[in-house]
């Protein structure tokens, strides 16, 4: 076999760890701008909603042509030496999938009754109580962008391809080995590697929905 | 107390609300009445807080935080009725103590649910998860907004039972509803809404009288020898009103269950839709009504001499 059992592992691993890294930097400036989106009201934040959503269609490598524009050698951010460096992978991910976590957070937000606001405020809660429960009301929403945000990254090519630079053992991910693979003629590995990928993408959806469940036992098991 | 002056609310350029001036005292069940859409619901929310898109001045004796409004058709959080109910504490910051929780429930016919989820509720237990939700802070000021529409008898009666244990603990309650039985029966101060606009309460034979605790029954003296059976634990002098549909005119003296026969001779008849409304010299000017068949039936007429019949549960103490 050409392709060794080492080399997948290590695709693996950096698939996985760029992946999770990407969508929690996403969810921690996503997720808060998304609810800030939705509650507040300006000229022009139908511009902004429409911007967003062609956003999420934006091709991956188009993401990824912008980011190395932003830091190869010759440019502003070049001294830093990311190219084709894991790093540089997330910085895309990150541009690639911000929208769609802003977007869909702001769209379950959106959605929460405005009589929930209402009735936690009757009841005594203060501005950043109100705003937690238009929250904990769109969780179910908001884990849904969670999981769509992971699994645009966990199966980009684009991205990850041009500024990670596909190096053996060190930027080569699941999506990248595949992409060679198949290039290379290697139909068989490539066919399997995409089976993990396919595996891995469950194994997280998950532990997200999972986790969806655990919220609610956290909560019984608080009032006793 | 709330008082509210020169009132407007409007919706684009429809104006639903239009009050010159209304006050209300603090110790007593307020009931605003009116048809769907008179403005009940709106009037509610300003008084709650809800809504400051309005113009005039609306004063309220307690504070922001120490009102709360519940809405006709409450918002259930995610989770159990228990963490439904138990919510504005945890807003508040405030301990919950299970007792109070658990009697709170248990009057209000929670006990068995506590932990279902509060989606899944029927509108009629959504309600009473929304009162219990809002009585366990213990606001001062609590305004309902039609707390029966969806409820059965039984529930209506637990409700109402609620209601009258927080008025006489000493919370103010303001209360909207488009029954107006429910508003008589409420034995509370009615306001009449009427496209946004106060109007007269329909109530007739509105009296100043005296009221006086007799061994075990009150009496509310009308004039100089002449009073008559009330229920009410209040005394001195008071305004009552016996509502005109509730007198039963007969041409003997009736022996029935009710406590009140006031003798009297007919000084007037009017129609007043499909029904007539007949005017009563006892000492005082007594209104009563009736249909025109009981009219012929009974062959009375101006200057017949009738007896008018009531309960004493009949007479409001306003």
């Amino acid at each position: 076999m050409v392709f060794q059992m080492h080399e997948i592992f290590s695709a693996v691993r950096l698939s996985l760890c760029v992946g999770v890294i990407s969508t929690a930097l996403c969810a921690l400036v996503g997720i808060p701008a998304g609810c800030i989106l939705a509650a507040v009201t300006f000229r022009g934040k139908r511009l902004v909603l429409c911007v967003l959503n062609t956003l999420l269609s934006i091709p991956t490598v188009v993401v990824g042509l912008l980011v190395y524009s932003m830091i190869c050698r010759r440019s502003p951010l070049g001294f830093m030496d990311l190219l084709f460096t894991p790093s540089a992978i997330v910085i895309g991910q990150v541009l690639l999938a911000l929208p769609i976590m802003v977007l869909f957070t702001c769209t379950a937000v959106s959605a929460v009754d405005k009589a929930a606001a209402e009735t936690a405020i009757t009841l005594g809660a203060g501005r950043f109580a109100t705003a937690m429960v238009a929250i904990s009301e769109a969780r179910t929403g908001i884990l849904a962008a969670v999981a769509a945000t992971f699994g645009r990254l966990i199966g980009e090519v684009g991205v990850s391809m041009i500024v990670g630079g596909n190096i053996w053992g060190y930027t080569r991910t699941m999506t990248t080995a595949i992409a060679l693979e198949t290039a290379k003629g290697e139909f068989a590995v490539a066919v399997k590697l995409g089976g993990i990928l396919l595996i891995m993408s469950l194994g997280v959806n998950m532990v997200l929905q999972s986790l969806k469940g655990s919220l609610r036992l956290r909560t019984v098991e608080e009032r006793r | 107390m709330i008082e509210i002056l020169g009132l407007k609310r409007f919706y684009g350029d429809r104006c639903v609300l239009d009050i010159e001036r209304l006050r209300m005292e603090e110790d007593c069940l307020h009931v605003v009445v009116g048809h769907n859409g008179a403005g009940k619901s709106t009037l509610l929310r300003i008084i709650a807080g809800l809504d400051a898109h309005y113009e005039g001045t609306v004063q309220s004796t307690a504070p922001q935080n120490d009102r709360v409004f519940c809405a006709q058709r409450p918002y259930m959080f995610n989770g159990t009725v228990r963490d439904n109910v138990v919510k504005g504490l945890k807003f508040r910051r405030q301990l919950r103590d299970e007792k109070s929780v658990r009697e709170l429930t248990a009057r209000l016919g929670l006990a068995g649910m506590l932990s279902r989820k509060a989606k899944n509720l029927s509108a009629g237990e959504m309600q009473r998860v929304a009162l219990g939700r809002a009585l366990i802070v213990r606001p001062r000021l609590l305004l309902l907004d039609e707390p029966a529409a969806n409820l059965d008898p039984h529930g209506v009666d637990a409700i109402q039972n609620e209601i009258r244990r927080q008025v006489s603990d000493g919370v103010m309650v303001v209360m909207a509803t488009h029954f107006g039985e429910v508003a008589q029966r409420s034995g509370g101060c009615i306001h009449r809404l009427e496209e946004g606009r106060l109007t007269a309460p329909e109530i007739h034979n509105v009296f100043e009288a005296d009221l006086l605790k007799v061994e075990q029954h009150t009496w509310a003296r009308l004039r100089e020898g002449l009073q008559i059976r009330c229920i009410s634990d209040r005394a001195g002098r008071r305004r009552i009103a016996i509502p005109a549909c509730d007198i039963v005119i007969s041409r003997q003296r009736l022996d029935s269950s009710m406590a009140n026969v006031i003798q009297g001779v007919i000084c007037g008849v009017r129609r007043m839709g499909n029904q007539l409304e007949l005017e009563i010299d006892a000492g005082i000017l007594l209104r009563a009504v009736i249909t025109p068949d009981s009219f012929d039936k009974l062959q009375i007429n101006v200057g017949k001499e009738v007896f008018a019949s009531f309960k004493a549960s009949s007479v409001r103490v306003l």
